[in-house]
């Protein structure tokens, strides 16, 4: 601090004028020093460095394994809830029924086997429906199967895949189940465990969550209209959501901006 | 690190070493409080653009020249900041803020007060109702005067320094600051 006084006072040259001014500055400053409301806060100084902190230090780097990592855990947990669903809506398959498929199995290869399978599991209230189709020829099972992949499946054609013997199985193609499982979503996840394997594994439309990113741009763009109540409570909102992300330092100071 | 320049600090802060800016902060802080305290007359909103003020200093940090004294720097920005609260506020103050100091103090008889320096003869209580009655006529003292007397108390801000933090020519801080101490005189001027 500087005493340079006459730099600040041109009508303060007199000795009068200066003694009185040195006399009002030292009773100001001791005014100021006994009074402990004249500092800031300790815990506000604390925020304003650790945003100074915060300001110079390089931005974390997101590690290489982030996205393999991300991407593998929601593939566990799909398949997680998926076999939880199966377990918890479906009736364990009995002897009579698995010793059959083990009979198919040996007999057809696992394609059939599996078909058989998933007509033998549906459940009791999905219509078997011994239409006319279980008692074609090859010729148009053949033409049934070409008009299947151009068109979904239907309930009919699944019923009559699932109605067909063993022995009738054996001397024609496999029923295209294929393009059936190709549309089938996470909630009809039964269905889809019984199907062959490769068509199964597609997982429901999940809306795609904001990144930090945006949501600090929106989080800016509330509180340019002046609205910083409501853009300290969207911070907070973040912090809880994102609490590793580092909170950008024009931001920092709503984090702890009292709740109004 | 302690006895660099707060030039010197602030160009290291902006360099990437935060211990300067704790320097710097440790510095200031107290007098930066204690403006926004007077000039806002409000503690909390004064803490709330305390932090502000310190923020725009951390965000600007890249913007720093160093031909410019920081401690005019960091009461330009100050200043700046009380006068948009006052203006997004609406308050009356934003008027008295702006306007010329208050002409009617002009001339009025300079009376004395005490000299702190030498304590009163023998009442301890007399001293402490001396420096409450100094912080009620400061605070008593128009927008503009009380700014320049806290600038130059508190931030040791000279005259051209004060007129530039607030944007006014020398001559007119200079007649901020010697209304402000010729009416503190006449405030207190008579014995508590």
């Amino acid at each position: 601090m500087s005493n340079d006084r006459n730099d600040r006072f041109s009508d303060g040259n007199n000795d009068e004028g200066r003694h009185h001014e040195a006399a009002i500055a030292a009773a100001w400053r001791e005014a100021v020093d006994s009074d402990p409301g004249e500092a800031p806060p300790a815990s506000l100084d604390a925020h304003i460095l650790a945003a100074a902190r915060a300001a110079v230090q390089p931005a974390p780097r997101r590690p290489r394994y982030a996205v393999p990592l991300a991407l593998a855990a929601t593939l566990v947990i799909a398949v997680g809830l998926g076999l939880q669903q199966r377990s918890t809506s479906l009736p364990p398959p009995d002897a009579a029924v698995v010793g059959r498929a083990v009979d198919t199995v040996d007999a057809e290869g696992p394609g059939e086997a599996a078909g058989q399978v998933a007509a033998d599991m549906a459940p009791a209230g999905v219509p078997d429906s011994p239409t006319p189709a279980s008692r074609v020829t090859a010729a148009s099972r053949l033409r049934a199967e070409s008009k299947a992949d151009e068109t979904p499946p239907t309930d009919a054609a699944a019923g009559a895949s699932r109605a067909e013997p063993a022995r009738e199985s054996m001397s024609l193609p496999a029923p295209p189940a294929a393009p059936a499982a190709s549309e089938v979503e996470a909630h009809d996840a039964v269905d889809a465990m019984s199907l062959p394997e490769g068509t199964r594994l597609r997982a429901p439309a999940v809306p795609a969550l904001p990144t930090p990113e945006a949501a600090l741009e929106a989080i800016r763009a509330v509180l340019a209209r002046g609205e910083r109540a409501e853009a300290a409570a969207l911070v907070r909102a973040f912090q809880q959501r994102y609490p590793q992300f580092p909170l950008p330092p024009d931001l920092a100071p709503l984090s702890f901006a009292p709740a109004r | 690190m302690t006895d660099a320049s707060d030039e010197s600090l602030m160009i290291a802060y902006a360099a990437g070493d935060p211990a300067a800016f704790e320097v710097l902060h440790a510095r200031h802080r107290g007098p930066l409080f204690r403006y926004l305290k007077r000039q806002l007359r409000d503690g909390a909103l004064a803490e709330d653009l305390y932090q502000d003020v310190w923020m725009r200093v951390i965000n600007a940090r890249d913007r720093y020249v160093s031909s410019a004294r920081f401690t005019t720097w960091l009461y330009t920005i100050a200043h700046n900041r009380v006068m948009d609260h006052f203006r997004a506020a609406r308050l009356r103050e934003a008027g008295r803020l702006g306007l010329a100091v208050d002409d009617d103090d002009a001339g009025e008889g300079l009376h004395d007060i005490a000299d702190p320096s030498t304590p009163p003869p023998d009442q301890l209580l007399e001293r402490e109702q001396l420096v409450r009655r100094v912080v009620a006529a400061v605070e008593a003292l128009p927008g503009p005067q009380r700014e320049a007397f806290v600038l130059q108390q508190e931030g040791g801000l000279a005259l051209a320094e004060i007129a530039q933090a607030t944007g006014v020519n020398a001559e007119t801080a200079k007649s901020r600051l010697r209304y402000a101490f010729a009416r503190l005189r006449r405030d207190l001027g008579g014995r508590p």
